[in-house]
């Protein structure tokens, strides 16, 4: 490695960076033109076919865009952050938001897109062949009247989940680049020659194994587009070293993706642009790229083997990848970008942790990823750092010096709790070591695992609670669903308060399960992607998209927030009303219902905040109240079949998860005053975090015995004294010390309650320094 | 085990600490100093006896507590609570009855064995380098807690580490030394009258002990320094602990800059703040006073 190439990287990544963060990004209609124009053509075919041949006529047309400076090329449009149009999900938010209904595009309170008149007038034009045909059209046609009234009470939320793809997921990329995407397309046509047409099941199948070439066959046309765009570019070019760089760029881009990679650099073009096309072809977020380090190795070794490749080169080509990871952007509707706020997509890279033989996989593949992500710090991609008692000392340091940048990243997962809990589930231990995050805190089996093992519907368990304190009538709207066993005034003990929250949450989830099974049906039949489906096991195999049951494993999840708050509030009646009876549920109810403004109301207020314990803080009064009323939502939820269920995954049931994003603030908007002292209106907690500003006297040991379901976030902040000393060694930081012991042996009433859920991992996210007593302040996820 | 009724005052326990010896550690905060500092900023580590705080911030005005207290020693004036000292005995049944947390009593008589409950419950996360450091006050006011404290800290395999003032009969520290492993030690003044002015004892016994400490050989020190405006932030007084610190076999010191988030606790307490009105050291003047410091070939490290 030399100073000079250190120099050329640092500033080719700071021009492509500020590339991509100078302007707003812009909203498209190319694809939504394109799609409409294919779907007009292909009227009356199947509708896996017009899939494909709807992504064939967009990869064929979309614009091409290279930028200065770029090795990695390939965009979602013209603009180098260009956020396209998915119509066939939804487009009543669409159409609202064109007239500036809540806000304008660039007007935004946040995540703002700049749009032009001509795209406005495009998009305007294509909306009325849309409407009554889209994915949210034909859910809400069908949904029971239940549960739009608990969406109406926001008990359960479905902002983008109708209105989008379904994402979360981490396809075939060792295929990808193995076997290249022509191989992958024999694949299916060896599979569709082999069809038995005589047999109806297989008769079934060739819809889709028909579609699959085609999506492929366009996917590396897309890609002879950009070799030809580049060799255009080069043709042209003065500056011989730019010249040289698109020469490259020509030359890899008409191998790849079509081909097996032959060196790291085609690995990593082939990897983008399979990304790419994922996005391109549906608009779910979380598409994640699993163990990268483990699969991009084998190409590092072999080029600095070959003298073709240094770190230093290697660092910069994963930097210009992570920036086109960031060049993906996602238009939201108003209502949905609330919840997951600050333009996420959630692309996630996992690094470390151990092989399935149980070696420790870290490799020097892993340190570029942690290089490039100190120094080309944007909010794309997440990192996940596999963490288990063999990394190495070195691995470990890295990470915390990276944590320690501020950038919330890289986030810490637990094999020595995750993958019992995989092969708990029905996993291999083979595919079990083999895990991966997706999207924020998710965990899926590479190339495996279906769409969603979290990123559902959300679950408000602050209003559930609301309802169960006031025999399920919502003090909002007025609306009962679901008559309890009573409210604050009438309840006769602890008991009766436990009862009235399973009534309600088991109510709840009913209409949770109801939705999303609903709109999985939907999206079989609507919205299938078929590229994406080609790319995971075993969907060629059984000549089935992922939605009917294609992949291996399918477990899915919802999301959930105010787990704290249930907690905290449960505790503060039990102790206060019923132990200590410092008050009475007759005057609770009341304090409630004034948003504590009556002339008691702020002494109650702050009895509550003040006198009963908080979840988070290792304390078991409340911690063990957290576990039966957020365990009785595990337990339950897992005992629900998915619409895959029986039709090839192992799985094909719900799980829980505590995955948040930002929901807990527009959730908590509908929920009035609980009982943990918080006031109408505001936030809840998030995943299972202390409510905020609530974990005050945090031991690290305080966190992993908390609830969890298939997705935890929860911030660690030491006691560090803000007094502009050093920061923490890395040997000072919790997560070295994550320890099994924590989690079960020396607790059997927490072993029971790890068993009910059965998938629980703790999650470090970025650590910060604080001042003592300070509140956590919301990080990105 | 014997130690483990021993008895002492404490007025915190802090868990998941990282800037007070090696790795993630737990502080025991003892109560009493025979110190003075103008500048201490805890302020409510200084008595032996538990006293009353009043946080007026957080008061809602509600007077339960006035009714809660059988001596009288409670009465509202204006907007606020005012504690007549005179007659309140830290009892603590106001505290119990503050629905807003505006009343709270400072410092609980507490045992070996119950301290250690709560240190146990991150030995997991202590690793090879963590542990116990009983902090103040002034670990060795009361010595005897202080040293079963760390025996039974040491008996479970944690690392062990105090933070001192160093002002205490060496009859009261050498007990200690058996089960320590780090000293944390402060050096606050080389000027024996210039430390009796700021904090109202002479350094002698102070450099004593620490010449024991140093000669003795059995425990690791680690000399922290104090910059404190108006005190000692100057050249002179910090050469001067320099030569100090470097007669004593030290090769590094921790400098801690004066900071003012006691401020609030001495309101509390109805005291004066006597350092009130100073301003913090900037980051450029921190960074010169490791000039004194360098020059006599010590290490420096802000914070520690």
């Amino acid at each position: 490695m030399t100073g000079e190439e250190a120099i050329g990287r640092r500033e080719r990544i700071a021009r492509l960076r500020d590339c991509m963060l100078e302007r707003m990004p812009e909203i498209s209609a190319e694809r939504a033109r394109l799609l409409t124009e294919s779907y007009k053509e292909t009227d009356g075919a199947p509708m896996v076919i017009r899939r494909a041949k709807a992504l064939e006529k967009i990869l064929s047309n979309i614009s091409v865009l290279i930028l200065p400076d770029e090795l990695i090329v390939g965009s979602q449009g013209a603009h180098p952050r260009t956020a396209q149009i998915f119509p066939e999900y939804c487009v009543s938010w669409l159409k609202r938001e064109l007239d500036g209904d809540p806000y304008n595009f660039w007007e935004r309170p946040g995540d703002r897109f700049s749009i032009s008149r001509e795209t406005i007038r495009q998009l305007k034009e294509i909306i009325p062949y849309w409407e009554g045909r889209t994915n949210e059209d034909r859910v809400m046609s069908l949904l029971p009247e239940s549960v739009k009234r608990a969406r109406e009470i926001d008990a359960i939320h479905w902002g983008g989940h109708v209105a989008a793809g379904d994402g979360h997921l981490i396809v075939d990329y060792e295929a990808v680049i193995n076997e290249g995407l022509d191989g992958i397309r024999a694949r299916a046509e060896r599979a569709l020659e082999g069809l038995d047409l005589t047999d109806p099941e297989d008769l079934r199948k060739r819809p889709f194994l028909t579609a699959v070439p085609i999506a492929l066959k366009a996917a590396v046309e897309f890609a002879r587009r950009y070799a030809a765009e580049a060799r255009r570019m080069a043709d042209r070019e003065m500056d011989p070293r730019r010249k040289r760089e698109l020469q490259e760029i020509a030359s890899t881009c008409e191998r790849v993706p079509a081909s097996p990679a032959t060196t790291f650099r085609e690995a990593l073009q082939s990897v983008w642009f399979t990304q790419l096309i994922l996005q391109i072809e549906s608009n779910g977020h979380s598409v994640s790229l699993g163990r990268f380090d483990q699969y991009m190795y084998p190409f590092y070794r072999r080029d600095v083997e070959r003298g073709i490749l240094t770190y230093e080169r290697a660092l910069e080509l994963v930097q210009c990848f992570y920036v086109k990871l960031f060049s993906v952007v996602k238009l939201r509707g108003w209502n949905h970008t609330r919840y997951v706020a600050g333009h996420p997509v959630f692309q996630n890279i996992t690094i470390g942790g151990q092989t399935a033989r149980g070696d420790d996989a870290v490799n020097e593949v892993t340190y570029i990823c942690l290089d490039a992500m100190a120094e080309t710090k944007l909010t794309q991609p997440s990192l996940s750092a596999r963490w288990w008692p063999g990394s190495p000392a070195r691995y470990r340091k890295r990470c915390a010096e990276v944590i320690r940048l501020g950038l919330g990243q890289p986030a810490l997962f637990n094999d020595e709790v995750i993958v019992p809990s995989l092969v708990a589930r029905g996993v291999t231990l083979e595919d079990a070591s083999n895990y991966a995050a997706v999207g924020c805190v998710e965990i899926g089996v590479p190339a495996k695992w279906g769409y969603c093992p979290s990123g559902r519907c959300h679950f408000n368990m602050g209003k559930v609670l609301e309802l169960a304190l006031n025999n399920g009538r919502d003090r909002r709207t007025g609306i009962q669903l679901c008559p309890g066993n009573g409210d604050l005034a009438s309840f006769k003990s602890f008991d009766e308060v436990m009862e009235a929250w399973r009534i309600q949450a088991e109510y709840y989830l009913k209409q949770h399960i109801i939705f999303d099974n609903l709109n999985e049906l939907t999206k079989e039949e609507l919205v299938a992607d078929v590229f994406c489906s080609a790319l995971l096991q075993d969907c060629i195999g059984r000549g089935k998209t992922i939605h009917q049951g294609g992949a291996v494993y399918d477990f899915i999840a919802g999301q959930q927030c105010g787990t704290a708050n249930v907690a905290d509030s449960l505790a503060a009646i039990k102790k206060l009303v019923f132990e200590e009876r410092v008050i009475t549920g007759t005057e609770l109810a009341r304090a409630l219902e004034t948003n504590f403004e009556g002339p008691d109301g702020e002494r109650v207020r702050q009895l509550l905040l003040n006198k009963a314990p908080k979840f988070g803080n290792d304390d078991d009064y409340v911690d063990l109240i957290a576990r039966d009323a957020f365990g009785f939502y595990v337990e339950k939820v897992n005992t629900y079949k998915t619409v895959k269920y029986g039709r090839g995954p192992t799985g094909g049931m719900w799980q829980a998860s505590t995955s948040t994003v930002s929901a807990n603030v527009p959730s908590g908007l509908a929920v009035g005053a609980t009982p943990d002292g918080r006031k109408a209106g505001d936030p809840l907690a998030e995943g299972c975090s202390p409510a905020q500003g609530r974990g005050t006297s945090l031991g690290p040991g305080s966190r992993p015995e908390r609830p969890a379901g298939r997705g935890e976030v929860r911030r660690q902040a030491p006691q560090h004294n803000g007094l502009g000393g050093p920061a923490p060694e890395p040997e000072a930081l919790p997560f070295v010390a994550f320890d099994r012991r924590r989690t079960g042996e020396n607790d059997r009433r927490r072993e029971g309650f790890l068993r009910t859920q059965g998938l629980a991992h703790p999650i470090q996210r970025g650590l910060r320094g604080h001042a003592e007593g300070c509140d956590e302040q919301p990080v990105e996820v | 085990m014997a130690f483990s009724r021993v008895q002492g005052v404490v007025f915190n326990i802090q868990r998941y600490s990282i800037h007070d010896g090696p790795g993630i550690r737990t502080l025991v905060f003892v109560k009493g100093c025979p110190l003075r500092c103008g500048w201490c900023c805890n302020p409510e580590s200084q008595r032996r006896e538990p006293e009353l705080g009043y946080m007026r911030s957080r008061c809602i005005g509600c007077r339960r507590c006035i009714d809660s207290c059988g001596r009288g020693a409670l009465v509202f004036e204006g907007d606020g609570l005012r504690i007549l000292r005179e007659r309140c005995d830290a009892c603590g049944r106001c505290a119990v009855a503050c629905a807003a947390g505006a009343l709270e009593v400072f410092g609980r008589t507490v045992t070996v064995e119950e301290v250690m409950d709560e240190v146990r419950r991150d030995t997991p996360f202590y690793g090879s380098g963590g542990g116990l450091t009983v902090s103040g006050g002034e670990p060795f006011s009361q010595p005897d807690f202080t040293a079963a404290l760390l025996a039974a800290a040491k008996e479970e395999g944690l690392t062990t580490a105090v933070e001192t003032s160093g002002c205490a009969p060496w009859e009261a520290i050498s007990p200690a030394l058996g089960s320590l492993g780090l000293v944390l030690y402060d050096l606050k003044h080389a000027d024996p009258d210039r430390h009796r002015e700021g904090t109202g004892a002479s350094n002698e016994l102070i450099l004593e002990n620490l010449g024991k400490l140093a000669a003795g050989g059995r425990a690791r020190i680690r000399l922290r320094v104090p910059l404190i405006p108006r005190f000692n932030a100057d050249p002179n007084s910090l050469a001067a602990m320099a030569r100090v610190a470097r007669d004593m076999g030290m090769t590094e010191v921790d400098l801690l800059p004066y900071h003012l988030l006691g401020t609030s606790k001495y309101k509390s307490l109805d005291r004066e703040y006597p350092w009130a009105g100073v301003e913090r050291l900037t980051d450029r003047e921190i960074e010169e006073m490791r000039r004194p410091f360098e020059s006599a070939g010590l290490g420096t490290r802000i914070g520690g």
